[in-house]
């Protein structure tokens, strides 16, 4: 078995250059001039031109692809044009910010997906399955952003039950001291218990919001892969042999459960890229809100060292993941070896 | 006229709701007249909200919300559609490529794994940033995101269809390759095409509304219910609910009714 | 258990069994009633569509059915669908056996074999632990496998067909039913490993005094084996009685037909 994992492994490099290879394609294959933009309208030919060679446009593709690949052997995923920061730096003090986000939204989406989802599943065909699959519909109609602006409007205008999405904190509210990067991590490190209470309630918005959006597609997969197992002959021979109902459950849960993490996992990774548009609206201070800011300024190097980033980050979790399975079941683990 | 026929049948009810409801967001700018212009800003009436005169009230600049709703739907419900139509074309024979046991078929799966190693919507935001705020550009982005959807899934019938002993019957008389599995692929999958069209348009129209949402893509004064949302972002902690409300609302009823035609189109398919 | 010497029956009545697709309605199975006597062994027959899996399905409660089954005076499937459906279930398995076609498709291939079996064990109280793994290698022999260490230490997708019908039929028997289903337990085996699984099989059936109710599109394992044997048709019986009777007397043309056509196999 070691076998494979090894060879699972070995992928990750190749893999890696060929996500970072795309990463500088989709920046700097461009119609038109970004200088343009960033100059603005009234800037110089000589200002414009200086723009360019700081970025290195002035080089050909190949040249610049060299580069490119030259810093990256050096560790570094090249600084921001406007703030001169280095691009790993920035992604290494928002990085765990949208961590916890992406966490919280996570359980809250797999929790409410799967009630809904078992729900369906078990009562298929039937009135439970109905209203949650109607429940589900709308809520995936609903874009996110919206979403999360109606619970701002009915549970911070009407209902007064949470703090102004102004950000992690109040505005007055001091941060702790800064450990990873994570303002709830780090307050619980200090032992700072207020802290990490107005913190909470300040991400309860945001990750209610993706929760309960993403919550609608792991309630369709479950729903779908639990409602084949709970149909399937194992299912059927394990309630003739009498077993209790929770077994015949269990039985079915078994059997469903790789799709099921596959989808975790997926969800996982694709939380990463649709947290960037929540930040925006509640000011969470993330990785994915600067992402954006970067992106709207053009600020190119920024905008490449993120998406690298980015595609790593799926490139890892679905090796992961991969590997993961192969550990848990044992029809691949015995036939692979 | 079958289809006539099918809408009028009162199980469908939702279904021919739905495409009113399209229509009317499609096309319904060009016979309507509207009270107020949608382009035209009257600050001294900004912010009111819905009365007599304005039916969905004001936003901050004082544009009629109503009348920029309607014709928001006219430009990003064209966007999704041609979008997705433009991928679903390019898709098709990316698609049968792929299926084929070729090092070109391999080559072909591989670019498409690696791109979908990106999260799409923040590859799609970075393209139109890059390229430009256009209706051109956002169709694009449309496109890129879509096409390795359309791929994968005319990739996985071909195959099946390439496994059915009829291919082998039909090659052995002396048929192209690829031309067989294309005349025997289509009807059979005609229903499922249609139907993921649908689905991928409900989803690219959130996408377009989230572009728009972030300030890229089709921007103020053109009309767009992304744009209108960020308009009344701010007035919602605020309590004039009304800006944001009406274009979301908008986005939410034109998915449901592609959901909805989507469900509609997989059921009368499989009974065929 | 039955103190008397004479035949008890289980008396099937009315079994309907109705399949809803969209719009229309399937009859899979039409007021169905006929007899079985214990200890003896019959077998439904009928081609693919006559609504015999559909007509043992339901008599085990898998599938609900308007109909009943009465058996030593309880009504059995008064029980299904309603609270009480738990007290059917602990029947089930226990006093009910069913051995289904197909034995990988029933069998859950993340649990080794002996966990299967501890899991009906714990379920109906039958064994001691301490006397479980022996119990479990008894049962093993007792279906012809001769090597019950190895194979209770497998996973399903690790034997061969035969051994896999042998284990689901050691399972379904573990708890000693009195009255055990069997739907088509054979079809997609060789046929050499069906005639030795078949003879096996009847063996060890009668050995333990079990009543049996085969299902079966093959008229030779009835003729071979079974006592008693109904026909159907479209969701109706056609024909019922002893074996001896229907193969010499068939009374219903589809019968006859099956009959004749059948015997040109043979020969």
């Amino acid at each position: 078995m070691l076998k494979i994992i090894f060879k699972k492994l070995i992928f990750i490099p190749i893999a890696s250059f060929i996500v970072s290879s795309l990463a500088f394609l989709v920046v700097n294959v461009t119609p038109g001039d970004p200088v343009e933009v960033i100059a603005g309208g009234i800037a110089s030919e000589e200002t414009k031109n200086e723009i360019r060679a700081e970025l290195g446009l002035d080089k050909n593709l190949s040249e610049r692809y060299l580069s490119y690949l030259n810093d990256l052997s050096e560790g570094s995923l090249g600084s921001s044009f406007y703030t001169k920061v280095p691009v790993l730096e920035s992604i290494n003090q928002y990085l765990f910010d949208t961590f916890e986000l992406i966490i919280m939204s996570l359980i809250i989406a797999l929790l409410l997906g799967f009630i809904f989802g078992s729900l369906g599943a078990y009562f298929r065909g039937k009135f439970p399955d109905k209203i949650s699959n109607l429940i589900l519909s709308v809520i995936q109609a609903v874009p996110d952003f919206f979403l999360g602006l109606l619970l701002i409007y009915f549970l911070f205008f009407k209902l007064q039950l949470v703090p102004a999405p102004v950000g992690r904190l109040g505005l007055l509210d001091l941060p702790p001291e800064e450990v990873t990067g994570g303002l709830l991590i780090d307050s619980i490190i200090a032992g700072n218990w207020d802290t990490f209470k107005i913190g909470l309630k300040h991400a309860i918005l945001p990750s209610i919001t993706l929760g309960i959006f993403y919550s609608s597609y792991f309630g369709r997969t479950t729903r779908n892969v639990l409602g084949n197992a709970l149909n399937s002959n194992q299912v059927e021979f394990a309630k003739a042999l009498g077993l209790s109902k929770l077994r015949v459950f269990l039985y079915a849960l078994v059997d469903a459960r790789t799709p099921i993490i596959t989808y975790i996992a997926i969800l996982f990774a694709g939380l990463f890229g649709a947290s960037a548009i929540i930040e925006t609206v509640f000011a969470w201070n993330g990785i994915g809100g600067w992402a954006i800011d970067k992106i709207l300024m053009l600020d190119i190097p920024a905008i490449q060292g993120f998406i690298l980033f980015a595609g790593l980050i799926t490139l890892f979790t679905y090796t992961f993941l991969d590997i993961l399975i192969t550990f848990i079941d044992p029809r691949i683990r015995k036939n692979t070896l | 006229m079958t289809v006539v026929k099918l809408l009028l049948n009162k199980n469908n009810i939702f279904v021919t709701f739905s495409f009113f409801i399209l229509l009317f967001f499609s096309f319904g700018s060009f016979f309507i007249s509207f009270p107020h212009d949608p382009y035209v800003t009257d600050i001294a009436n900004r912010l009111l909200e819905p009365n007599e005169t304005y039916i969905f009230g004001t936003d901050e600049v004082g544009f009629d919300v109503f009348s920029r709703t309607i014709v928001a739907g006219k430009i990003d419900l064209f966007i999704s559609l041609s979008g997705t139509i433009v991928a679903l074309i390019i898709g098709l024979p990316l698609g049968l490529l792929a299926s084929e046991k070729t090092r070109r078929a391999e080559r072909i799966m591989k670019v498409l794994d690696m791109f979908q190693a990106f999260p799409l919507l923040v590859l799609a935001i970075v393209i139109v940033a890059m390229w430009g705020n256009n209706i051109r550009n956002v169709i694009f982005a449309i496109i890129l995101i879509n096409v390795p959807r359309f791929t994968r899934l005319i990739r996985s019938e071909a195959l099946t269809v390439r496994e059915k002993r009829f291919i082998e019957v039909a090659t052995a008389m002396g048929g192209s390759n690829s031309r067989i599995i294309f005349k025997h692929l289509m009807p059979n999958i005609l229903g499922t095409l249609l139907a993921q069209a649908s689905i991928t348009t409900a989803h690219s129209i959130v996408v377009v509304a989230a572009l728009s949402f972030i300030g890229i893509g089709v921007v103020p004064p053109e009309a767009s219910w992304g744009s209108m949302i960020r308009a009344g972002s701010q007035y919602m902690t605020t309590g004039q609910w009304w800006t944001s409300l009406f274009p979301g609302l908008a986005i939410l009823v034109c998915v449901l009714s592609f959901n909805t035609i989507s469900q509609f189109i997989l059921r009368k398919y499989e009974s065929l | 258990m039955n103190p008397s010497k004479t035949q008890n029956t289980i008396e099937v009545e009315n079994i309907e069994v109705v399949y809803k697709l969209e719009e229309k309605k399937i009859h899979a199975v039409k007021d169905a009633s006929f007899n079985v006597t214990e200890r003896k062994m019959l077998g439904i027959i009928g081609e693919t569509g006559s609504g015999k899996s559909s007509l043992i399905r339901a008599l085990n409660g898998l599938i609900k059915s308007p109909g009943d089954v009465r058996f030593n005076n309880l009504k059995i499937l008064d029980e299904v669908g309603t609270k009480n459906e738990f007290n059917f279930n602990k029947l089930r398995g226990k006093n009910v056996g069913f051995i289904p076609q197909n034995p990988f498709g029933s069998l859950n291939p993340v649990y080794k074999i002996s966990k299967q079996f501890n899991f009906i064990n714990k379920r109906h109280k039958i064994y001691d632990v301490k006397t479980l793994p022996d119990k479990i290698n008894e049962a093993l022999i007792d279906v012809g496998i001769n090597d019950p260490d190895r194979v209770k230490n497998s996973y399903s997708f690790e034997l061969s067909g035969g051994m896999a019908q042998r284990v689901v039929i050691a399972l379904a028997t573990f708890s000693k039913p009195r009255l055990l289903f069997a739907d088509e337990p054979t079809t997609g085996l060789d046929v050499t490993v069906e005639r030795q699984l078949l003879d096996n099989f009847f063996d060890f059936v009668k050995n333990k005094s079990m009543t049996l109710v085969l299902v079966t599109h093959d008229l030779g394992i009835v003729a071979q084996y079974c006592d008693e044997a109904l026909v159907m048709y479209k969701g109706e019986i056609v024909e019922k009685g002893s074996v001896n009777e229907i193969f010499k007397n068939p009374r219903d043309a589809y019968t006859q037909q099956l009959i004749k056509a059948s015997s040109e196999d043979i020969s």
